[in-house]
């Protein structure tokens, strides 16, 4: 028999080296990891955990166990953190958070009065505060030589299938206790969850609560014995009653308490699991740092692979790769190019003729409707529908303009996709301009007044002619030149040329209109071509940028490749053969190492 | 106001077009004589009672409460995981067991009387060799409703085979009971691939979770199953056991099927029981073993004690004592009280009115899965129409609409003030079908009267359903009762 301390001192030797081997190598997670080991190695407490799907009486097998109601137990509460129970010499509790980066090494700590400790961790959970543990000391002689109970949520809930803390814990612990109770046989999901606990803690027992409640119990626990051989899982089963155990307790009964199954229960933790700590310890102690030294080993080996000398027709290869990638990006960029003006081409055409077409809709329109009215009086109104008209064939030739550009940026980074990453050029879609400002104002039709004189004056020319005409053809007849007839004809001659005057005048201003009209809107379509065209270099060069920002980063980075190839082809032979040295130097070291964890499940450790 | 006449449904209702659509159907593959055959056996389905498939998870007490349902001791029950085949219960004029066979045929077992050794026996065949097991039995607890029992889910005796075909036989009931002690993740995972079909997602109305075996929940204590219903309420507030199912309801099957078999001779064994000293009976009761091993008083012999902890439970027999030392004094009333303490009255009156009410609903349900099934199974040119058709009936199941409202107003997922809970309610046809009972005039109503009750209801229910201080849920469901006024008002009018 080794003496516990030598072999504690070895053990914490062993990691401490493997430790600083990890420093080494620049591996803080690892060398954190075997931190953590090391003061479990030192922790004295022997973890036992109590898992099990909900409802199945973990928190009250706790309670039955240390005979003090520690884990709240009841049908409005279910555990959701875990309660640690271990010893003190007085009762006492505490609520352990998260270890952050802020908080103190293991977490901050709370010490709560336990009588309030349901309540306490209640309201903490509700405030959001992030907790790991509650943690609860007993003076029980159970827990005297360093056992500590571990209460864990249920695994198999609605939500998840094994919490993350469980699983966490479920590595560090020295053994499981797993609940199940006696009312049913272990399901799939139980025997599954067994199985996969059994590879990270092979202590295993079973403890089925409520046989007070199952007349055939027994048969229960034959069915699940066998469940367990099938499933290959070696563990004892307790089968217990809390309720029988609470009454025993209450009466001092010895009977009672046999009866209730706890005291072999009881006796397996006191007995087995201090005799198994070492052994745990040991191997908790060899597999961390056997894992350990083989992350390290396998990224030394990497390395040393990578220093072997190189041979000519390697760096050649390497050589020849990186230049067909050149010759690649080069067929690359000529490709997107072509692309790119190709569309840009179309573009320029498409977009004249698009606008030009929606354009003459309009004037179509204009036109239409000049025929029908007098632009004279409603030339206000017909200019600002006109505007109006123009102003949405704008936008929406400028939205068409806008999707052509989406378009063709999708096409040009898909004929880079091939070989890059494919991104997407931030741009924003192309703005509507409003150049009718810029044009100047079609001119209203002149003559549009015809003043009152004027038509006076034509009334009277064509009265003239017809009292002159008709007085001299009924002067004949002996009636004097102005009489009944002459006088109204003249009246009616009059009103026929003023009106034909008032028409002529309309259909001038009309073809005036017209021709002012088309006028503006060529304007128009002048600007708006210009805009577009503006638009659509701008694009070109924005897209064209990107492109070519990304091929020329691809070509930097070619070029150094071939760079580093030709510098590790020309790196002295003696360095890499000093390295690769230190490397297979190292290894061995390490080999040593392993060789020693590996010995201490095998129980021949002794203090080097 | 202006319903379109073409989308309202003939007189013949849901059911009635569901049954038309599956006639056609059955015409357009009566080539086939597979599908047709099987098309025929639903459509032969629609005259018998409603068919509730009793599953869930693994030794939930399945054999148990399906006896406390019936009131016999009619399906064996065991503490082994065995059963493997599924096992229909339903009404004939006199016992008999007929095993179907996969390859199509029928074998009678036995007739004039049952034994579960036998069924127990027939039961544990593997499902290769026994595809369902039919028992006919003349018990008035069947009449309306057949039961059909399936082995349980994420159990270590069903293989993978068996597993889809547990799907099936739940995709072929109108109705599903899952029983779990607790909802797990297996248990939502298996309801929701059930409900996973696209005319199962349109009507998740077929469900009611039973949270069985409740004497159970704390150690089997007086309160067992108050903490149980807290548990129940608990459960239904989840999101995820909300979606396919309104009520979750906690009952204890063995304490029901002890009490419903209870019998003369099991009473006077109680009585003399509770004749007892207080604390003796109570040492007694600490355990299921001591009360086996107990030898007073001496009339109670061993087996006696043992066959009453088998039908009644610890639970159970620890409330028949208390309720005879409190002076109930008759085996009818004991049986009344035990009955009542077991909550499967709340269970069967849940069954009742989800199930039973609404039959034609989930058999409407149950004809359209058919039809889709079989168009999704064997498409052929011409099927396209058939789809057209399952596709209008779909969109226009307002029966499913109301009754998925319905529950949410009995489960109190949708809260609306009082009046209008109880306004609602009436118009879905809670009190009956009939229109005047639905715009809740009085008998004598004249039908103009009627019609002006069912206007002013439709315009307040409009308001109602655009409210914006009513959340989309409870807006959706004014939706659905507005729209039961309309075609109230629209039959009302179109057949005067």
């Amino acid at each position: 028999m080794h003496n516990p301390t030598v072999i504690e001192t070895a053990l914490v030797e062993l990691i401490d080296r493997a430790e600083a081997e990890c420093v080494e190598a620049q591996r803080t997670d690892l060398s954190n990891r075997l931190r953590q080991i090391r003061s479990r190695v030192l922790d004295p407490a022997q973890l036992v955990l109590v898992v099990g799907e909900p409802e199945q009486g973990k928190s009250e097998l706790v309670n039955s166990l240390v005979n003090a109601p520690v884990c709240a137990t009841g049908e409005h509460v279910s555990t959701t953190v875990p309660t640690v129970v271990r010893h003190s010499s007085e009762p006492s509790a505490q609520l352990v958070g998260q270890e952050t980066p802020q908080s103190a090494v293991g977490g901050d700590r709370w010490p709560v009065p336990i009588e309030r400790l349901h309540e306490e961790l209640d309201d903490a959970l509700r405030q959001g505060r992030p907790l790991s543990r509650a943690e609860v000391g007993l003076p029980r002689a159970l827990l005297e030589n360093g056992l500590a109970l571990m209460d864990t949520p249920a695994v198999g809930g609605v939500v998840s299938s094994l919490g993350a803390v469980t699983e966490e814990a479920v590595a560090e612990a020295d053994a499981l206790l797993m609940v199940s109770d006696a009312t049913q046989e272990l399901t799939t999901n139980e025997l599954n969850f067994l199985r996969r606990v059994t590879s990270m803690c092979p202590n295993v027992a079973l403890v089925q609560p409520k046989i007070d409640f199952v007349p055939d119990w027994r048969r229960i626990v034959e069915i699940n014995r066998k469940h367990m051989a099938n499933a290959g899982v070696a563990g004892k089963i307790f089968p217990v009653s809390s309720r029988i155990r609470a009454r025993a307790m209450r009466e001092k009964s010895q009977e009672l308490n046999t009866e209730s199954g706890f005291p072999p229960l009881l006796d397996y933790l006191r007995k087995e699991m201090a005799s198994a700590h070492e052994q745990l310890t040991r191997r908790l102690v060899a597999h961390n740092v056997t894992e350990a030294i083989d992350r390290i080993t396998t990224s030394l080996r990497e390395e040393l692979n990578n220093q072997s000398p190189r041979t000519a027709t390697e760096t050649l290869l390497e050589l020849e790769a990186a230049q067909r990638r050149a010759e690649d990006l080069k067929r690359l960029s000529g490709r997107w190019q072509k692309t790119l003006s190709d569309a840009v081409q179309e573009l320029y055409s498409d977009i004249e003729y698009d606008f030009r077409e929606r354009s003459w809709a309009v004037l179509h329109r204009a036109n239409e409707t000049l025929d029908e009215v007098d632009p004279g009086t409603t030339w206000e109104d017909f200019e600002d529908w006109l505007r109006q008209n123009l102003s949405r064939a704008i936008a929406e030739t400028f939205e068409w303009l806008d999707r052509r550009r989406e378009r063709i940026t999708e096409q040009v980074c898909d004929e880079l996709l091939r070989e890059h990453v494919r991104t997407l050029p931030a741009s924003d879609p192309i703005p509507v301009p409003d150049p009718l400002p810029r044009v100047p104002d079609p001119k209203p039709p002149k003559n549009a007044d015809y003043p009152r004189k004027d038509q006076f004056l034509t009334g009277l020319r064509g009265s003239y002619g017809g009292v002159l005409m008709f007085g001299l053809m009924t002067s004949m007849a002996g009636l004097p030149l102005m009489n009944v007839v002459s006088i109204s004809a003249g009246l009616l001659l009059g009103s026929k040329s003023l009106n034909e005057e008032k028409d002529a005048r309309l259909k001038r201003r009309q073809a005036e209109a017209r021709t002012s009209v088309q006028r503006y809107v060529e304007h128009v379509v002048f600007q708006v071509n210009k805009e577009a065209r503006d638009a659509i270099r701008h694009m070109h060069q924005t897209l064209h940028d990107h492109c070519n920002r990304i091929t020329e980063q691809a070509q930097i980075s070619i070029s150094r490749s071939i760079q580093d190839t030709k510098r590790s082809a020309e790196q002295s032979a003696v360095d890499r053969d000093a390295r690769a040295r230190e490397i297979k130097k190292k290894l061995e070291e390490l080999n040593a190492l392993r060789k020693k964890a590996a010995t201490l499940t095998s129980n021949r450790i002794t203090a080097a | 106001m202006n319903a379109p006449s073409d989308a309202e449904p003939p007189p013949a209702g849901l059911l009635g077009q569901a049954r038309a659509l599956l006639l056609r159907t059955m015409t357009f593959y009566r080539d086939d004589p597979r599908t047709a055959g099987w098309l025929r056996t639903r459509l032969e389905r629609l005259s018998e009672p409603l068919r509730m498939a009793v599953t869930g998870r693994v030794k939930s007490g399945k054999s148990t409460l399906v006896n406390a349902l019936v009131g016999t001791e009619i399906a064996p029950s065991d503490t082994e995981e065995r059963t493997q085949v599924n096992t229909v219960f339903r009404y004939g004029d006199e016992p008999r067991i007929t095993v179907h066979t996969p390859h199509g045929t029928q074998q009678h077992v036995s007739r004039g009387k049952l034994d579960p050794a036998t069924i127990r026996d027939l039961q544990r065949w593997r499902p290769d060799e026994v595809a369902r097991l039919v028992i006919e039995t003349p018990s008035p607890g069947l009449q309306a409703i057949t039961l059909i029992e399936t082995p349980g889910v994420a159990s270590t005796a069903v293989q993978e085979t068996g597993r889809s075909a547990l799907a099936q036989i739940l995709s072929e009931a109108d109705a599903v009971l899952y029983l779990t002690r607790q909802p797990q993740q297996t248990d939502v995972q298996f309801l929701h691939s059930v409900h996973e079909l696209r005319v199962a997602r349109r009507a998740p109305i077929n469900t009611v979770l039973a949270l069985s075996r409740a004497d159970e929940v704390a150690a089997g204590d007086e309160d067992a199953l108050e903490t149980a219903e807290r548990r129940a309420a608990r459960h239904l507030e989840d999101p995820k056991i909300r979606s396919f199912t309104q009520h979750v309801i906690p009952v204890a099957g063995l304490c029901a099927q002890g009490a419903s078999t209870l019998d003369r001779q099991r009473f006077e064994a109680l009585r003399a029981l509770a004749a007892l000293d207080g604390t003796r009976i109570e040492d007694q009761l600490l355990s299921a073993e001591r009360f086996t091993k107990a030898t007073e008083p001496e009339g109670v012999d061993a087996g006696t004690r043992q066959t009453l902890l088998n039908e009644l439970g610890l639970f159970g027999l620890r409330r028949a004592l208390d309720l005879l030392a409190q002076g109930v004094g008759e085996p009818t009333r004991l049986r009344d009280a035990l009955l009542e303490e077991s909550r499967i009255g709340v269970l069967q009156e849940a069954v009742h009115l989800q199930f039973v009410e609404r039959q034609e609903a989930l058999r409407a349900r149950s004809v359209l899965m058919a039809v889709d099934m079989v168009l999704r199974a064997h498409p052929r040119p011409g099927s396209r129409q058939l789809r057209g058709e399952l596709d209008r009936l779909l969109a226009n199941a307002h029966e499913w609409d109301e009754l998925r409202v319905l529950s949410g107003l009995w489960s109190g997922q949708l809260r609306l003030p009082h009046p209008l809970r109880q306004e609602a309610e009436q118009v879905l046809g809670a009190r009956g079908p009939h229109p005047g009972v639905r715009l809740g005039a009085p008998p004598q109503a004249q039908p103009r009267e009627l019609v002006e009750r069912a206007g002013a209801l439709a315009r307040r229910w409009r308001a109602l359903a655009a409210d914006p201080l009513f959340d989309r849920a409870h807006r959706q469901a004014a939706r659905t009762v507005q729209r039961r006024c309309e075609r109230l008002l629209l039959t009302l009018t179109g057949g005067g």
